[in-house]
């Protein structure tokens, strides 16, 4: 949850929308906070236990809150 | 190919053999071929030291040259075609970043896009690098290769250019990198000091 601390071998994915992937190359910006916020915003695919990693990307694309456009990716 | 004087095929002949090759053009253009036949045979006859009465006899061997003007203008072609088809590319991205953008209430800055093409057209014959638009609505460009070597460049308008560049030193294992603001000519001549211009022209 918000400002619980990650583990070191804990794996995440942060959503990278298409003006900022090109050919498949993800710019390193998409992983730079923004001025206005005070933290990256990740999603913690370890949180979905003793699922495979495609499952626990299947159960983040189903709860993430944003919009997600077809040449977006999480990254 | 008729040739000015006698030809003998047979190997052991005992009339000299010159060691002269009848030069043929690799090219639809023949002009010039007799002047380099009678250019040659004139050599071959002044290195002859047989009698007066022997006849001289050419061989058939030949090797293909290439015309090297002719190679020079195809390789000119090929290359003005594919910086044809990069500035297309780049033209198509531009228009998807446009509109992946408007999604997200960002507009592209006309002042970035022009810096843009003022660095890139220059350069002459250029690849197609990676296109991004940040949220700022500045676009940044990416070129890399195989090496590790990496340009990244955003425009950030009124000539202004925020850079970062990484390039792998093979001598010592180690990748260099630098980063700051720049000019538009100071940051070719940043590329240039990197030695780095062909990750972007071809």
């Amino acid at each position: 949850m918000k400002g619980d601390l990650l583990l070191d071998n804990d794996n995440v994915v942060r959503y990278v929308k298409p003006s900022l992937i090109d050919d498949g190359k993800v710019d390193g910006n998409a992983f730079h906070r923004r001025d206005d916020e005070r933290a990256l915003s990740i999603n913690r695919l370890d949180y979905f236990r003793n699922l495979s990693k495609e499952q626990q990307l299947c159960e983040v694309r189903r709860l993430f809150r944003l919009q997600v456009r077809p040449n977006g990716r999480f990254a | 190919m008729t040739l000015p004087y006698p030809v003998d095929d047979t190997v052991n002949s005992c009339a000299y053999t010159p060691p002269a090759i009848v030069m043929r053009e690799v090219s639809a253009s023949t002009s010039g071929l007799n002047d380099i036949i009678s250019h040659h045979a004139a050599l071959d006859r002044s290195f002859f030291s047989a009698k007066k009465d022997t006849s001289v006899y050419a061989t058939r061997k030949y090797v293909d040259v290439n015309n090297p003007i002719d190679e020079l203008a195809k390789e000119i072609i090929e290359k003005v075609e594919a910086t044809r088809q990069a500035e297309a590319a780049y033209r198509e991205r531009i228009k998807e970043l446009i509109i992946d953008a408007s999604f997200d209430d960002i507009c592209l800055k006309k002042d970035s896009e022009r810096d843009f093409w003022t660095f890139l057209k220059p350069q002459g014959f250029f690849s197609k690098g990676k296109l991004f638009l940040l949220d700022n609505g500045n676009i940044r460009a990416l070129w890399n290769n195989e090496t590790g070597d990496q340009i990244g460049l955003q425009f950030l308008g009124n000539k202004v250019i925020q850079y970062v560049i990484f390039k792998h030193r093979p001598e010592i294992n180690i990748i260099s990198r630098v980063c700051g603001r720049d000019s538009i000519d100071g940051i070719r001549r940043q590329i240039d000091a990197f030695d780095l211009g062909n990750i972007i022209s071809t």
